[in-house]
């Protein structure tokens, strides 16, 4: 793919421009898988690209801060999980975006975050214990517990 | 059985079907709305972003590696009820004591304390239940541990004064408050089965939330990580007071010279019993995990108590829920006929359990969860998921009935 979603690197050598095209998909493909939901990936990579662009003169190498400003903005939302949960229940069905005939982002929004981004970076994005690791800010170590957790839990309700 | 490959797939047809809705030039004016200048080409400023992320970093792991709950040296029974320090960290007497090496708990009977310091009585003994770290490399542990009106304090500091405090059991629950303008969260909850296949370590992340205002990276905010081991074996809870099932933790501040509790959070203690991995999925929902911000965070004076109908579920066969209160308990003030009410009626199990907007009449006190601000109106008017009434009577308050959503 080419773009840091995906680990590769990522200098500077791009115009704002040329890095949002080479960036925006892949950042909205995995932040829907993280969140459930097309729309909240759009406002979420949004957002991070706002950020990205205000700080486009300091920041050296702004894939890893894309990276790790979508990502916590994902994990953010889980905040306020129990109010909206409440909410959510009273919504037009339509609110939640993506679905797909087997239910799999349903399953993955219950897993835990790092649960749950872990399997994503490793299984979609490719990534290595050691990329996941940097990506989400942890210990390599804590990586395989959490893979092995998630798709324990993927393979349960995904039969 | 879903394999790794299947797994692939069904991951890359989901994703494939999240298109992207907006565009770069949407990016720019949403950032120019907010004040910001276009970048200048060519301009490579890093000094500025290097020193914020340094500074934030500094903090951002605390030093520390404790073992928790052992009174070593130090006791102190204070007289006061308030929360858990407010004052500087640092000027709680400080033991340091070895982690490397922890003891496993296997004994329903609280250990004696070490100390030839005489303990004033706890509630529910005088070492924390489980074993707590720090975690971060670097600077030598440091804890110190009192009691406070019966409760168990012990903190966790590294030599910058930062750290996290734990109480067994919870201090109790404030009622009323202003909502904070920043919180942490606890970010994480993860736990996983130790070498012996007896202990299990969750970790909590807590992510202190004040560097969203300053536009700083929560990446390099993360606040202190805190482990917490449990262990197999008989529980030492069993013959405890029920309170005692729980501890309350509360980050500190991130600087030594503004060493000031920022959050408190109770966590629920669950023991394993024998190799139980079923604890990683209770734990998974974070569900134990209790926000302990106000009950009450805003108050209203309304001439009437609102008595419309709560939010329409989608599904408009389900029905609101109303009912009156049977029996109800007397309480001296209005708030802790709710507090009551919401943790011991079965019909208030669902309802969201903080934030609630008070709404004062005359005799009577109305207490709801808004559905959603009204632009430029009074909270009262807005559509409610939940009201619960009170109303006073000759002997004190009572909580009469409720309407809730159905959904």
């Amino acid at each position: 793919m080419g773009n840091s979603v995906r680990g590769a690197t990522s200098i500077k050598t791009l115009s704002f421009e040329d890095f949002f095209q080479v960036e925006v998909g892949g950042q909205v493909k995995r932040a829907a898988l993280l969140l459930g939901s097309t729309e909240e990936a759009n406002d979420v990579v949004q957002d991070a690209f706002v950020r990205v662009y205000q700080r486009w003169d300091e920041i050296d190498d702004p894939g890893p801060y894309l990276n790790r400003t979508v990502l916590n903005l994902c994990r953010d939302l889980g905040r306020a999980r129990t109010r909206r949960l409440v909410i959510e229940r009273m919504l037009p069905r339509d609110a939640v975006s993506i679905r797909t005939e087997d239910s799999l982002t349903d399953v993955l929004a219950r897993l835990p975050f790092n649960h749950r981004a872990a399997i994503v970076l490793r299984f979609w994005a490719g990534l290595s214990t050691d990329e996941i690791a940097d990506q989400l800010g942890c210990k390599p170590g804590s990586v395989g517990p959490w893979i092995t957790r998630g798709l324990r839990a993927l393979r349960k309700e995904l039969t | 059985m879903i394999t790794e490959d299947e797994l692939r797939d069904r991951l890359a047809r989901a994703a494939s079907k999240s298109d992207v809705t907006f565009s770069a030039h949407e990016v720019r004016a949403r950032a120019a709305a907010t004040g910001h200048r276009a970048p200048r080409a060519g301009r490579w400023l890093f000094a500025g972003i290097a020193a914020s992320v340094a500074a934030i970093a500094a903090f951002a792991v605390p030093s520390v590696v404790g073992r928790s709950g052992q009174i070593d040296a130090v006791a102190s029974e204070s007289t006061t009820t308030a929360p858990i320090t407010t004052a500087p960290i640092t000027a709680a007497p400080i033991t340091t004591s070895d982690a490397s090496v922890p003891d496993t708990p296997t004994s329903s009977t609280p250990a004696e304390p070490t100390s030839e310091v005489q303990m004033p009585p706890t509630i529910c003994g005088n070492e924390l239940p489980a074993r707590f770290t720090l975690v971060s490399a670097g600077t030598e542990p440091a804890t110190s541990s009192r009691v406070d009106s019966g409760r168990l304090i012990v903190e966790f500091t590294d030599s910058a004064g930062t750290g996290v405090s734990v109480s067994w059991p919870p201090a109790p629950r404030a009622l009323y408050g202003d909502a904070p303008d920043y919180r942490i969260f606890p970010n994480t909850a993860d736990s996983m089965i130790g070498p012996d296949g007896r202990t299990t370590a969750q970790r909590l992340t807590f992510l202190d939330t004040r560097q969203n205002e300053f536009d700083v990276d929560q990446g390099d905010a993360i606040g202190p990580v805190l482990d917490i081991e449990e262990f197999g074996g008989p529980s030492p809870l069993d013959d405890l007071p029920a309170e005692c099932g729980r501890v309350e933790v509360a980050p500190l501040g991130m600087e030594a010279s503004d060493a000031t509790e920022i959050g408190r959070y109770a966590i629920d203690l669950f023991w394993l019993g024998q190799e139980d991995a079923s604890f990683a999925a209770r734990d998974a929902r974070g569900s134990h995990l209790v926000d302990l911000s106000p009950r009450v965070t805003s108050s209203e004076m309304v001439d009437v108590l609102p008595r419309s109908e709560p939010v329409q579920c989608d599904d408009e066969s389900v029905p609101s829920e109303s009912a009156p209160v049977v029996e109800p308990q007397v309480f001296p003030t209005s708030a802790e006929a709710l507090d009551t009410f919401l943790d011991t009626n079965p019909a208030a199990t669902t309802f969201i359990p903080t934030g609630w907007h008070e709404m004062v009449s005359d005799g009577a006190v109305g207490y709801g969860i808004p559905f959603d601000d009204v632009p430029g109106g009074p909270t009262s008017q807005t559509k409610m998921i939940t009201v619960v009434y009170v109303e006073q009577t000759s002997d004190g308050w009572v909580v009469t009935d409720w309407i809730s959503s159905g959904c």
